[in-house]
């Protein structure tokens, strides 16, 4: 029952996202997980459009915000203002209060602007004025950043980047799934005819089937080593944290389930290893220079950790 | 994670070791008491900082162990052999906190324990356990080796191949695993017969090189090897050239530096002055003594001046040296010249009285002598304290006390070439007895030092002035060179006998002793001779055509290249070495679905196809090698996979049509080893 609503979202997404069915599986990993998500990669890979994607497909409320480097903080949360008819002070709610968050080109906000985001996504709350304001268990920030530009640009700190559950790119597609594209948007885009496939209740009934996957002492040991494994990784100057070993844990349900499995297997966890760590690691700027890549070391690690069979 | 020994492997190095040191009793002990730990049931409750003073303790058992062994050393001086002792005594030293680790609760020391400046710290380094049956093991094996029983490599190829065979990875059947352990062991049998090559071949190159270093002659003072123990190391460094005139055959002697006065293995030169001689004439002409009557004997000798200065080895005979480049040059009171201020090579043509070099029986000659020579009589017969007694009782029963010197001289000769055999083995002294006494009364084999300071302290027991003489003996023909060369183990050392008026070489060594040490001159001694030549040619050149001036520039050289070589060291260490995570050894088979029959196929694949990289996915490595399409095994892989990795495990239904799915695939169980 899971599994097919599983599927039935991906294969929704899969209709605007042509030939992408990694990211999106990842993408759905994600969000069953509970985690946030970072798509990286060059403009034009549709990034925005599966992150709009997604949100039209659930029936949960969406907001986009396009980060640009005079964003403020209030700009985002929401201000308070006073109201002279009721002689007080009204909250005016900023676009943060959402279920699915569209934080467009978020390296381009300015540190602070970004750092509104770490109490939002950590704990699914936002503090303003004193008071603490809860936004659901359905909170689920989609963030995109482009890799290769610098100027304008702010580098996400350490620990917004933990924040993510996962970061991925979506590449290219290949040509017949770029020809697919060009057919597929010839008169108008996809995502306009997009419908909202599955209700709240199913999103719930997946949620609670992904706690329900069961993980052997052996996996849960072999995900732990592999974290362990990144804070000793030659080049590597912060490992991941045990925050990106709960993301692993997560994530790696939500693949079994997809998978019609009941329980984790370490290929699942091995299939999410790249995309939950690779973000977290600092790297020395020696080995960076040498050519190391955060992705790179965590093959190393796979590699090295020896999987049980 | 660390390699676990399999359970019964100490008890068995601990009686290979028992057995070698003769200390059954004591490796019979440990044994039990190591294997008892599985079946008792009580642990004792060792607090961290207890585990620390364990270890405190142990370290303290080896300072008292090795205060022992240095108050043994004092009494029984080779200290060589106490450290070997203090190897033996490892697995008795090292028991205690082996015996704490299995019998306390906590099962482990930690790094801390054993780190001292880390005991304190909460770092993870210092909390990451350490457990001590590999080293305690190794240290087993490293007693076991010390003694001189047969039959040690035997014994460790068996004791490491139970270890490899029980710590194979599963995916080795054992008959394979065994017999790569055997071609292992089978090879190690030539590799440490070459590493044992390779060490004594280091050994002579370290002694060579520190000969050529700080070995030059000292006019004053000539530590002899008499009393040291082992063997004589020597090199095969080309030091000296020397072209005769067409008719003279050699061989020659060519003295460095005499020494009058014997003492506890060191000759020295009492009372020895040097004067200065003047220069005859500009052509780099000296004189020692005017012209002998008769023919002169001409060498032409090309000789490394370290620093520009050092002895000159010479024919005893010698009464002048022609173009020798050196700025100062000045005659001991023993006969011995130095020459300083000189380049670093030098070319020079010696002149001396045409007798016979080795002294056999000459005709007396009315060779005129300085005056210089003949000072100090008492101590050109002087005897050691120690050896004076043996020395007169042995000149008494040798018939030598009271001849003519020609006699005694013939006399002892005899005796020493026909009793007495030549050696570069280096005896322990007799208890009681000198090193010298040791060769005269009781080893009757030495090298050369032996042989020349027994024919000086026997001739002056009875009663001839002697001498102890040390350089060259040079009678190899080298056909690279064109020359006679002295090689570093041609140094020599011999007596001078005052004879007819005056000093005569007199060599007592058995002849054979250059054939001897030439016998063990190594497999590369071409290769060396060649260099020799080439770097002898390289500084010809140098010093004929850059000034004197111009300094030595070798140490820049070195300097140079060692900095090279850190240079490189440092970007390839910044860029290759890393340091690795540890690879997590496969799964045992106690974990859940160990006995899943799916691991047969998997061996069959691994067997066909070449094993699976640890870290490559299961599903992926099948399709790599092509075996994911076959069918059936998707299912079979699934079901697999839930036996493992499942906590509710597979139900017995499937757990039947995956046997069964194995069984079509490759037979029944039991077809196959596992």
């Amino acid at each position: 029952m899971s599994r097919a609503i599983g599927q039935t979202l991906s294969d929704h997404l899969a209709t605007v996202m042509i030939g992408q069915r990694q990211p999106i599986r990842w993408l759905l990993a994600a969000f069953v997980g509970g985690g946030h998500v970072l798509l990286e990669d060059l403009p034009g890979t549709g990034k925005t459009t599966l992150a709009k994607a997604l949100a039209r497909s659930l029936t949960l409320e969406f907001q986009r915000i396009q980060f640009t480097p005079d964003l403020l903080p209030s700009d985002l949360l929401g201000v308070s203002i006073f109201d002279p008819q009721r002689q007080e002070f009204r909250l005016h709610r900023g676009p943060v209060f959402t279920q699915v968050l569209l934080a467009d080109e978020i390296n381009r906000a300015s540190p602070r602007t970004q750092a509104a985001l770490l109490e939002a996504m950590g704990e699914r709350q936002v503090s303003l004025d004193g008071q603490r304001y809860d936004l659901g268990e359905w909170f689920f920030v989609i963030a995109t950043q482009n890799p290769i530009e610098f100027h304008g640009t702010y580098p996400l700190p350490e620990a917004q980047m933990d924040r993510f559950a996962l970061r991925f790119a979506l590449g290219y597609p290949d040509l017949d799934g770029e020809l697919a594209i060009l057919t597929a948007q010839g008169d108008r885009h996809p995502l306009d005819a997009l419908q909202p496939c599955v209700d709240r209740a199913a999103l719930s009934d997946l949620r609670r089937a992904a706690t329900a996957i069961r993980v052997s002492t052996e996996v849960s040991r072999y995900l732990v080593e592999l974290v362990a494994a990144t804070r000793q990784a030659p080049g590597v100057t912060l490992g991941a944290s045990p925050r990106a070993s709960l993301a692993l844990l997560k994530s790696a349900r939500a693949l079994a389930l997809f998978d019609g499995l009941a329980f984790v297997t370490p290929d699942l966890v091995r299939e999410l290893a790249a995309p939950v760590l690779a973000h977290r690691l600092r790297l020395d700027p020696q080995a960076r220079f040498s050519g190391l890549t955060a992705e790179a070391a965590v093959e190393e690690v796979l590699r090295r950790v020896a999987a049980p069979v | 994670m660390a390699l676990t020994l399999p359970p019964g492997l100490l008890a068995a190095v601990l009686l290979f070791w028992g057995w070698r040191a003769d200390l059954w009793f004591w490796a019979l002990l440990l044994a039990l008491i190591l294997e008892a730990a599985p079946y008792v049931n009580r642990r004792w409750a060792l607090s961290d900082r207890e585990l620390g003073r364990v270890v405190d303790l142990t370290a303290l058992l080896w300072l008292g162990a090795l205060g022992v062994l240095f108050a043994r050393a004092l009494a029984q001086p080779p200290l060589a052999t106490q450290l070997y002792a203090l190897a033996g005594w490892g697995p008795l030293l090292l028991f205690p906190p082996l015996a704490i680790q299995r019998y306390s609760t906590a099962g482990t020391f930690r790094v801390g324990h054993w780190v001292h400046g880390l005991r304190r710290s909460e770092s993870e380094r210092a909390h990451r356990p350490l457990r001590l049956d590999v080293a305690y093991f190794l240290a087993c094996l490293l007693a076991a080796g010390v003694t001189s029983r047969p039959f040690y490599l035997p014994g460790v190829g068996v004791l490491l191949l139970w270890v490899l065979l029980a710590r194979r990875p599963r995916r080795y059947r054992w008959p394979l695993a065994l017999t790569l352990a055997l071609a292992a062991g089978l090879a190690a049998w030539p590799a440490s017969q070459g590493l044992h090559r390779l060490q004594s071949g280091l050994e002579e190159t370290f002694a060579a090189w520190l000969q050529d270093r700080f070995a030059d002659f000292d006019p004053y003072r000539s530590s002899t090897a008499l009393g040291d123990i082992g063997s004589l190391k020597v090199s095969e460094r080309i030091v000296l050239r020397l072209k005769p005139t067409p008719d003279d055959r050699g061989p020659w002697l060519l003295r460095a530096a005499s020494y009058n006065t014997y003492f506890d293995g060191v000759w020295l030169a009492r009372g020895v002055r040097f004067a200065r001689l003047e220069p005859w004439g500009d052509g780099g002409e000296w004189r020692l003594h005017p012209p002998p009557p008769g023919e002169s004997r001409r060498l032409d000798i090309t000789l490394e001046l370290r620093r520009g200065t050092g002895m000159l080895p010479l024919p005893v005979d010698v009464w002048r040296l022609t173009r020798l480049p050196v700025g100062e040059l000045q005659l001991g009171s023993l006969g011995a010249l130095k020459a300083s201020d000189g380049p670093g090579l030098i070319e020079f043509a010696v002149e001396s009285a045409a007798v016979s070099p080795t002294g056999e029986s000459h005709p007396p000659t009315a060779f005129p002598r300085a005056e210089v020579d003949r000072e100090g009589w008492e101590l050109d017969l002087g005897l050691p304290r120690r050896e004076q007694a043996t020395l007169y009782r042995l000149a008494d029963d040798l018939g030598l006390t009271g001849q003519p010197p020609a006699v005694a001289a013939a006399r002892l000769r005899a005796f020493l070439r026909d009793e007495f055999r030549y050696s570069l083995d280096l005896p322990a002294p007799a208890a009681g007895r000198t090193a010298l006494e040791t060769f005269l009364l009781e080893a009757r084999a030495g090298h050369c030092e032996y042989f020349a300071t027994a024919a000086v302290l026997l001739l002056r027991a009875a009663g001839v002035p002697a001498r102890y003489a040390t350089g060259f003996s040079v009678s190899e023909y080298s056909p690279w060179e064109g020359a006679y060369v002295a090689r570093r183990r041609h140094a020599h050392a011999w007596a001078l006998v005052w004879l007819d008026g005056g000093w005569r070489d007199f060599d007592a060594t058995p002849p054979d002793w250059t054939s001897f040490e030439a016998a063990r001159a190594p497999w590369w001694q071409d290769l060396s001779d060649l260099w020799d030549w080439s770097s002898h040619r390289f500084n010809r050149w140098r010093w004929r055509e850059a000034s004197v001036a111009a300094g030595d520039r070798r140490g820049w050289w070195g300097a140079a290249g060692l900095l090279a070589v850190l240079l490189v060291g440092r970007l390839l260490h910044r860029r290759r070495v890393r340091r690795l995570p540890a690879a997590r050894p496969p799964p045992l088979r106690s974990q859940p679905g160990a006995e899943s029959p799916f691991y047969r196929v998997l061996e069959q694949l691994a067997d066909e196809r070449g094993p699976r990289p640890p870290g490559e996915p299961l599903e992926r490595w099948l399709r790599r090698i092509g075996a994911w399409d076959r069918p059936g095994m998707a299912d079979m892989v699934r079901w697999h996979q839930r036996w493992r990795f499942d906590p509710a495990g597979l139900p017995e239904e499937e757990r039947r049509r995956l046997a069964a799915a194995v069984a079509a695939r490759i037979g029944p169980a039991g077809a196959m080893e596992t």
